[in-house]
Formats: structure tokens, C-alpha cells, sequence
């Protein structure tokens, strides 16, 4: 689910790289004031896209702060919050706590029943604030369990529950904006479905789990000019939007940085089937 | 309604997007709702800003966009209020018409036609996709035995699933449509249209490596060291 909406530093200057781990350490931080020390561990850069969106599309206010952080006892870290990393840290707990309840219907790990209990509380204030929101995760998590489990023929199910989820995240207010935002939630949360699926491939073979790519009878890598298509979509909505502020570091997300996991997945994935007899 | 969406935003004809998109930040500045808190005169000219826009960036878009804006925001339309469905303002966007998020009805034509060869199951199921029931649709097409299953019968299911929003679905059926018979014109449009999407993203990457592998500049190269806060830019020692 994470580790996709990601920037290629490659693609970054020294500026913009420095500006975009400043939002991640905010990010960072705003976690462990609202949700204690070990929230941290929920950190992403896929909800630090949702903050510098918001932030340059509504030319939100900022706060920056030099402070020392436990992690870095080098030098002092740059540390940038807008009214969106509030947000942003709400959503990161709620999300983490269905991926827990998600992974320990799967796996049946302790570890995720206890994560998942911990984070209960947590999630329920989060609910109250932004009920749209995690009523979306409520319902589409469960339509993607459906799709997953139940009726298993429909290989774009999965993949339009999780679009309309992200989607919803993406929308924080009625305003002008939401049909742009929704298509750009929605296309990368479809990508992101069927990109996992397609790194998952191998392993889910292995274990008899449902895998979207084996209705479609697709390799991984013949998934690249569908997942391209998604990526289409959002990239129309996000080119209409009238972004100034970090428009590089969001191009080097949307353009290119949001392939990385693809990419590596299928590269993984190539090397040892060569070497497999076919399965 | 903006009539001279330019003056609205400030701009000469002609002005590209980049020059577009600076004057409504400008313009958005100034009238940014934080500066003026209550004031319906401030709201009202922040609309005309977005919808001039709207206008100069997407003229094409602009009426259907405008359309479905209605749809789904009420603000400054008078209306202000989200659907009060069951589970609060969520069914304002759960409901959403996948037709108009792929604007697909307004800018191609989805609706087969009958042809004389079709038997009675196909020629149910094209009258039941041109009245958008696509579940039933489907359900029949899977009546038809496996040697019938030709170009056509690909390229029905592909209108079932774009109906649906299966995008997925609807794409790979119509690449077969398209294998099994590429003189068709039809199925070489309706597979045009589904791939332009994929042409705007190559379009809209180019400088940028789609292709890439790594994350970047590693500091000290120290991939493995990946610090507490799984930043994967710096190690610890930054």
C-alpha cells in the first residue's frame, strides 16, 4: 500500500530535496506529538505528497522549526508543518490501523491484533473529525475483501475500491477543486492496487492467494502500459490544477518517483524466474 | 457566469499556461478566503477567479467540467451543503459516474449498434448496454458458447466494463477485439480513446525517467543503513 507516491531525488535539486525530507520530518513529528513516540514508525512519504499538494494548492501557511531529533544527532533537522500535516498525521493512523486489522485477517500475527487494538482509540477520535474519510476506508476496505475473497472474477474491483478510498483522502473541503483532486486520488490509488498486485504476482502464486494479474493473465511487466493509463488520469487532473508552489518536487513524484517500487518489484521478480522451472 | 475569463485573471489572449497558472495564484492571494473571512463579495470573486480559470485552462473540458462540478460541489452555487446520506457527506462521492470521470460519453461514442449478424443473445445484450444495464449485459455474453466468442463479443464485454469503470477489463478486451480483427475501425477508435490517456501521461513525463530503478542520491552509498525513521534519503550520520 505504501512506498509508491515517492519522489526520484535524482529528479530533485539539493533545494527541493532538503524542502521534501523538511515536510517528511514535520510529518514526522506531528505523529509523535498527536499519536506518541512509536507512531513515528507510521511515517511516509506517501502521505507527505497529500501535505505538499494541499499546501501548494491552497497556499496553506507555514511553520518551520530547527530541532534536533533523536534519529539525527548529527545536526539540527528542518522540520516544516502546514495546516495539512494535521491532516495528513490523522490520515496516517487511520489507515495504518485497517492495514493492521487487513494484515492480521491475513496473517493472523499477534503482533497486528495488537497494533490494530492500540491504535483503536486513536482511529475512533480521527473518525469523528473526518467521517467522510474513514468512512470511505470503511467501506471500500471492506468492497476490496469482497473482490479479494468473495467474488473473485473482477480483477478492477480491488483496484476501484482503493482508488475511491484514496480519492476521498485527497478531498479535504467542498470547494472548486474536488473533481480534480478526486481524479488524482483515484488514479494513483488504482495504480497503486494493481502495482502492488503486480510485485505480489510470484509470491501470491506460491501461496494460492488471490492475485488480480491471474484473471488478466498478464506478467507484471505487461501491466506497465494499463498502470500508465491510471497514471493518465490523475496526471490530467493534476496538470489542471493550478500548482506553483513545489511543482518539482510533485512533477518528480507523479512523472517518475511513483514507478520506483514498480520497477524494483519487477526486476526481482525477472532474475529468479529465469532461473525457475515454470510453475 | 465569467464572461472574459482573460480580464477576470488578468492575462493577454494567447497566454500560455505557466503565465495561466501564475495569475491565478496571484489573483488567489488576494482574495484568499483567510484574508477575508465572511465576506460573501470575496467568495464570490474567488469563483469567478476559479471558473475563468477553469475557462482559459480547459476550454474544451470547460462544459462538461461544469457539469459535473454542479454535481459535486455546492460552493458558491447557493447550495454549500454536502448530501446528508447514510454515513454523512460520504455518498456525495462514492456515488460517482465513471462515464464522466473518463468524460467518455461526451468525447466518444459508446453505444454499439445492432448488425445483422448478431444471434439473439448479442443483439439482447447491445440493447441492454445502450441502456446501461452492464451487469445484464455481461451475464448474457457469458452465454455464448466458446466458438462464438469472435472480435465482436471482445469488444461488447469492453463496452460492459467501461460502462462499469473497469478500466482494466475494458482495455484488455478491446486489445483483443482489436487482434482478432485490426481492420475495424471501430475497435481501432474505441481502443484509441482508451489509450489517450496513457499518450497524456507520456506526454506530460517526458524529461522524466519512468523507468527508474533507484531512490536517488544515498548518502555514503549506505543503503542498508536505514535509519529509525525509514527515510530511505539519509543514514544516520547526516
Amino acid at each position: 500500500m505504501f512506498g509508491h507516491i515517492i519522489a526520484n531525488a535524482d529528479a530533485l535539486t539539493d533545494e527541493e530535496r532538503q524542502r521534501y525530507e523538511s515536510i517528511y520530518c514535520g510529518l514526522c513529528d506531528k505523529l509523535r506529538e498527536k499519536f506518541g513516540v512509536y507512531a513515528r514508525m507510521l511515517l511516509s512519504y506517501d502521505l507527505t505528497f497529500v501535505i505538499i499538494l494541499l499546501s501548494s494548492l491552497y497556499d496553506a501557511e507555514e511553520k518551520n522549526e530547527l530541532k534536533r531529533c533523536p534519529v539525527h544527532p548529527a545536526k539540527k533537522k528542518l522540520r516544516t508543518t502546514t495546516a495539512y500535516t494535521d491532516y495528513a498525521a490523522d490520515m496516517t493512523v487511520a489507515l495504518a490501523y485497517f492495514k493492521a486489522i487487513d494484515d492480521w485477517q491475513d496473517d493472523k500475527k499477534k503482533s497486528k491484533l495488537r497494533l490494530a487494538n492500540k491504535l483503536k482509540p486513536f482511529y475512533n477520535e480521527i473518525k469523528a473529525r473526518y467521517p467522510r474519510q474513514c468512512l470511505a476506508m470503511e467501506k471500500e476496505l471492506e468492497q476490496i475483501n469482497h473482490f479479494e475473497n468473495k467474488d473473485t472474477s473482477n480483477p478492477d474491483g480491488g483496484a476501484n475500491a482503493f482508488g475511491r478510498l484514496l480519492a476521498e483522502i485527497f478531498i479535504t473541503s467542498d470547494d472548486y477543486w474536488n473533481y480534480d483532486l478526486y481524479r488524482i486520488g483515484y488514479g494513483l490509488g488504482r495504480y497503486i492496487y494493481l502495482a502492488d498486485a503486480s510485485i505480489d504476482l510470484q509470491d501470491d502464486i506460491k501461496n494460492g492467494c488471490y492475485n488480480p494479474l491471474l484473471i488478466l493473465n498478464k506478467q507484471p511487466e505487461e501491466m506497465r502500459p494499463f498502470l500508465t493509463i491510471l497514471l493518465g488520469e490523475a496526471s490530467a487532473s493534476f496538470e489542471a490544477l493550478p500548482l506553483e508552489k513545489d511543482i518539482g518536487i510533485l512533477k518528480s513524484i507523479i512523472y517518475t518517483g511513483i514507478w520506483i517500487k514498480y520497477n524494483q518489484g519487477i526486476e526481482k521478480q525477472k532474475n529468479p524466474k529465469d532461473n525457475k522451472e515454470s510453475e | 457566469m465569467v464572461t472574459d475569463p482573460h480580464k477576470v485573471l488578468g492575462v493577454p489572449p494567447g497566454a500560455s499556461q505557466d503565465e495561466i497558472k501564475k495569475a491565478y495564484r496571484k489573483k488567489a492571494k488576494e482574495y484568499h478566503p483567510d484574508l477575508h473571512p465572511n465576506d460573501p463579495e470575496a467568495a464570490k470573486k474567488m469563483n469567478e477567479i476559479n471558473e475563468a480559470y477553469d475557462m482559459l485552462m480547459n476550454p474544451e473540458k470547460h462544459r462538461s467540467r461544469q457539469e459535473q462540478q454542479r454535481r459535486y460541489q455546492g460552493y458558491g452555487q447557493g447550495q454549500g451543503q454536502w448530501q446528508q446520506g447514510p454515513g454523512g457527506w460520504y455518498t456525495y462521492y462514492g456515488d460517482i459516474d465513471f462515464e464522466d470521470i473518463f468524460g467518455g460519453r461526451q468525447t466518444f461514442n459508446a453505444n454499439p449498434k445492432h448488425e445483422p449478424s448478431d444471434s439473439p443473445e448479442v443483439s439482447s445484450a447491445v440493447d441492454l448496454i445502450n441502456s446501461g444495464r452492464y451487469n445484464d449485459a455481461l451475464r448474457i455474453l457469458q452465454t455464448v458458447s466458446d466458438d462464438k466468442r469472435n472480435a465482436r463479443w471482445f469488444y461488447l464485454n469492453s463496452l460492459c466494463h467501461y460502462g462499469l469503470g473497469n478500466m482494466v477489463q475494458a482495455i484488455d478486451f478491446i486489445e483483443k477485439a482489436y487482434r482478432e480483427d485490426p481492420d475495424n475501425q471501430t475497435y481501432k477508435i474505441l481502443l484509441q480513446n482508451f489509450k489517450q490517456y496513457g499518450h497524456t501521461y507520456t506526454n506530460n513525463s517526458q524529461g522524466y525517467n519512468t523507468r527508474v530503478l533507484g531512490l536517488g542520491k544515498l548518502c555514503c552509498r549506505c543503503a542498508f543503513l536505514y535509519c529509525l525513521c525509514r527515510n530511505p534519503y539519509f543514514c544516520l550520520f547526516c
